[in-house]
């Protein structure tokens, strides 16, 4: 069992040692955190890198009252969106038609592993794939999507209905793979 | 956010949610690599910040014992004399109406300060007399004396000199006065002739005994003594002239013990820029993210002083020269995660740029240290230096400063590497080890300069800033790298002055 406090405690004098053991801890998870962000892993480990040296960096900072997860999971999520920002730059989201060809009842991913349900999340456009995430996963309401991205309410609306839909799509042909429906 | 996620969210996100709650995966080793080495630039960085902020405060600390210096210089040592009675009639000009106001007043306190002015017996009763009538007629206030040196009270001499001033309303009124002020010093110098001009004459100097020779008038100069407000005009006996100008000669030699804090930069340079590289070659085997900066060549300056005695002596008035001998010992910090193991015992030493060849050395060899795990390595050199300065006092008084410049013959003691690790061993060049980088003898310049106050007769304080230069290099020919370094130094000076 890691001993948190003492490891930030060490970071905080900047000893190597507890930095590397703060690094081997998290990066796992942290990874598979950009993983989700990123269409690459490529650029996914740049970001973890950079989410870490930030980390170590403005350590100083973290209060002990809050967790430490989820300060290092908003740092990594913070570096990842700066990461992607220029792509969102590049390609502007834009409305789209929101889609509801599929049942959302008994929705389950019971059988697909976290690492193909990634794989299918970086399959998304960036701009899909973010929203998704950022909604989905870590529980933002659109408003503080639209807030963050600085995109209409009705943007992230449509972006993540989009890729909703994809995914659901995306799911069902693995599905259909996995049982051999598409023989 | 998550339980509002769960709650008000529908089973397709929550079933992601879910599912990616553990997911894990696992980055390229060399991401961690990466960062460290992001990490140690920093560090770099900020020890670079320090030093930058200790070069700066060096600075303005030599800055501001110069401006210091400059200021004393001129608000105290060389202030004009006693601005012209043609100077101050012009004030007068501008403001005749005050000055008329004044005018009772001033004649009144003049009086006052006059007759505060010591009476002269026997022998010297005619230079009085001379000098009374002039100042009843609001005139040259300043000569009077006996035989045991009489002094005028400086602040009266001023009181009574503005009196002169301020009760003349026109400049013609002024002038008289100036050739009375002229006309009272030639009746004294004609009252100690005629007793007896080869023992007594006009002498000003400073109250302060410190501040000599004396400036003396002659009859025959026709020259009237005109003392400053820290001087003082005296009568004074050929004998005792004799006597200051011993006291003088007695003064000449000092002794003083300095102690100074030091910020050092070794300036370590490799001669070839493919060192790095052959070294990273060498150790490739190890890491192939070897990284440039850790080798040490850069140095943050650490904890560093040094102290001496000197001995000196006064050339003249103001050029003095001194010589001595003094310790220090400079500390700087590098950054490393390399080592060099014995491959016969194991004791592993941290490797510099300054202890690198013996990765050539079959008997050690080059180890990576936990990539993790960042050394501080400190860099300590000891030398013996034998300083030889000249310099020049700028002015003669209870405060003063004190300008140096010579040259330090440094002769090296050692050099320990060392990490702040018990793990590891220090590494250590002597002046004879054949491995050892370093010249035995080398050469600095040296500029410094001081703030001096007497604190009595004998000894005097000082606070010094001293600046030390390499005339050549630190290490021997022949060696990859080179040293010009470079010290600052901020200290105190307690000086002897033998009587």
């Amino acid at each position: 069992m890691v001993d948190e406090a003492n490891l930030v405690k060490g970071c905080k004098k900047n000893n190597r040692k507890s930095q590397q053991a703060l690094y081997d801890h998290y990066c796992k998870k942290m990874f598979a955190v950009c993983l989700r962000y990123c269409r690459k892993a490529e650029d996914a480990e740049d970001v973890l890198q950079e989410a870490f040296v930030k980390v170590f960096t403005k350590i100083s900072s973290f209060r002990s009252e809050s967790s430490l997860y989820y300060w290092i999971k908003k740092i990594v999520i913070n570096t990842a969106l700066n990461y992607q920002r220029s792509k969102l730059y590049l390609y502007p989201m834009v409305d789209v038609n929101e889609l509801h060809y599929l049942s959302e009842k008994e929705f389950t991913l019971n059988n697909i592993h976290y690492n193909d349900l990634i794989k299918l999340l970086q399959s998304l456009p960036d701009g899909c794939r973010i929203i998704f995430n950022l909604y989905a996963i870590e529980g933002f309401q659109h408003k503080e999507i639209a807030e963050m991205l600085s995109i209409s309410v009705g943007t992230s609306k449509s972006q993540y209905s989009r890729a909703k839909f994809l995914l659901k799509e995306k799911i069902l042909n693995t599905e259909k793979v996995l049982h051999g429906k598409l023989q | 956010m998550e339980s509002y996620n769960k709650k008000n969210k529908t089973d397709f996100e929550n079933a992601w949610s879910e599912a990616l709650e553990n997911a894990e995966a696992t980055p390229d080793s060399k991401v961690w690599q990466n960062i460290n080495n992001e990490l140690l630039h920093a560090d770099h960085v900020r020890l670079k910040g320090y030093y930058k902020t200790y070069k700066m405060i060096a600075a303005a600390s030599v800055s501001l014992l110069l401006l210091a210096g400059t200021a004393f210089t001129y608000f105290y040592i060389y202030q004009p004399e006693y601005k012209s009675l043609q100077t101050q009639t012009e004030t007068t000009e501008k403001q005749p109406e005050a000055i008329a106001k004044n005018q009772q007043n001033n004649i009144t306190e003049g009086d006052k300060n006059i007759n505060k002015v010591k009476k002269n017996q026997e022998v010297e009763e005619s230079i009085t007399e001379s000098l009374e009538s002039a100042q009843q007629e609001s005139s040259f206030n300043q000569t009077l004396s006996n035989s045991d040196i009489l002094v005028q009270d400086k602040a009266d001499t001023e009181k009574v000199n503005n009196t002169l001033v301020s009760n003349s309303s026109l400049p013609s009124k002024a002038q008289k006065l100036n050739e009375r002020a002229q006309q009272s010093t030639d009746d004294a110098f004609h009252a100690v002739s005629s007793i007896d001009i080869k023992k007594h004459k006009l002498v000003v100097f400073s109250k302060n005994e410190m501040a000599l020779p004396p400036k003396i008038y002659q009859r025959e100069q026709k020259q009237t003594p005109m003392p400053n407000y820290n001087q003082q005009i005296v009568l004074a006996e050929e004998t005792e002239e004799i006597e200051i100008v011993k006291r003088d000669k007695s003064k000449r030699f000092y002794a003083d013990v300095n102690v100074l804090t030091d910020y050092f930069n070794p300036n370590l340079e490799l001669n070839s820029p493919q060192v790095n590289q052959v070294v990273i070659g060498q150790l490739s085997s190890l890491s192939e993210e070897m990284n440039t900066q850790l080798l040490g060549q850069e140095n943050a300056p650490s904890v560093s002083f040094s102290y001496g005695i000197n001995m000196g002596v006064k050339l003249s008035g103001k050029w003095i020269v001194e010589g001595g001998v003094s310790y220090a010992n400079y500390n700087t910090q590098s950054l490393s995660n390399l080592a060099i193991a014995n491959v016969n015992n194991g004791i592993a030493m941290p490797v510099t740029i300054l202890n690198r060849p013996l990765i050539d050395n079959e008997t050690y060899e080059a180890t990576l240290l936990d990539l993790g795990n960042l050394y501080t390595i400190n860099n300590s050199f000891e030398f013996a230096s034998i300083p030889i300065r000249a310099g020049y006092i700028v002015g003669l008084k209870k405060i003063n400063l004190i300008l140096k410049a010579g040259v330090n013959t440094g002769l090296f003691l050692r050099n320990e590497i060392s990490a702040n690790d018990d793990a590891l061993e220090p590494y250590v060049n002597k002046p004879n080890d054949s491995e050892s980088p370093f010249r035995k003898v080398h050469l600095n310049g040296l500029v410094s300069n001081e703030i001096n106050y007497a604190l009595n007769q004998n000894y005097s304080f000082s606070v010094a800033a001293n600046y030390r230069f390499a005339l050549n290099s630190l290490t021997k020919e022949g060696e990859n790298i080179n040293s010009m370094p470079d010290s600052y130094g901020i200290g105190m000076v307690f000086r002897y002055h033998f009587n």
